[in-house]
């Protein structure tokens, strides 16, 4: 999704992108990258919130009109309110039915 | 709290399936295009990559890789007709209230209070999955989406990947 925006920037259409993966966007650098530091699958807010919905949201397009410098990562400053981690396997398929990694075809 | 590592956590669990190192993307610079408009005036697309779709649209494929097919969903939507088909992140949160991912109830609201100019005719979901034929998603998908923002004049696309 990084390398499109980077695409989509290229060809002349402003980009925002707002991601929970703070290492990745920091490698794949989109031209305007908003971090939101929740769990994957809730990058623009909590369910039926709303308010934290807009607040994210306004804060990243807003970003059009405030980023200093092209690829530099804006950390927004909402905050998920518990710990959490990431263990692959757990997005909803036990780990042996896990389609297997590759390498980059290219 | 501090952001979780997931470029590491993935490195080591490819690994302990015995399958080579994943090859990132790691760029030093980016693209540009300088933003022009006002947000009040400008047209803003959504696109999200969770595998999301109009429930009566072809759903995607959980399992998919190398996925370059996209789905466009009209912008009076509403979010509680979207559903998500994909088995790479934890949804079950998104299921409930998919503007969490696509905030396409949210992008109505934000074009009726007049924040951004207006939100644009078609919202677009991808299923790609995982990912190995970056080439074809640089030199197909993405222009073949580029080329359709701007031919209807869409000023900002608001990307949203999952």
């Amino acid at each position: 999704m990084g390398l499109l925006s980077r695409v989509v920037e290229e060809m002349g259409i402003c980009t925002v992108y707002v991601g929970s993966a703070r290492d990745m966007m920091a490698q794949v650098k989109p031209p305007r990258p908003v971090f939101v530091n929740f769990p994957l699958g809730h990058q623009c807010g909590k369910p039926f919130d709303r308010k934290s919905q807009m607040s994210i949201i306004k804060d990243a397009l807003n970003t059009l009109n405030t980023l200093a410098e092209p690829g530099q990562i804006v950390d927004l400053p909402h905050e998920w309110g518990e710990e959490f981690t990431y263990t692959p396997g757990s997005d909803g398929l036990p780990a042996d039915q896990q389609p297997p990694a590759r390498k980059d075809t290219v | 709290m501090k952001p979780v590592n997931y470029v590491s956590v993935l490195d080591s669990y490819y690994r302990s399936q015995g399958f080579p190192p994943y090859a990132w993307s790691v760029f030093n610079t980016t693209t540009w295009t300088p933003f022009e408009k006002r947000l009040d005036q400008a047209k803003v697309a959504l696109l999200c990559s969770s595998g999301i779709a109009h429930r009566d649209q072809e759903p995607f494929d959980p399992l998919s890789r190398n996925n370059l097919s996209y789905r466009r969903i009209p912008k009076d939507t509403p979010a509680q007709d979207l559903v998500i088909n994909y088995a790479y992140y934890d949804h079950s949160d998104a299921d409930k209230d998919p503007n969490i991912v696509l905030p396409i109830d949210r992008f109505r609201e934000l074009e009726q209070e007049g924040f951004i100019g207006e939100l644009a005719e078609t919202c677009y979901g991808l299923g790609m999955g995982r990912m190995y034929k970056r080439t074809a998603l640089q030199t197909q998908l993405a222009p073949e989406i580029a080329r359709e923002l701007k031919a209807t004049g869409v000023d900002v696309l608001f990307c949203v990947p999952a």
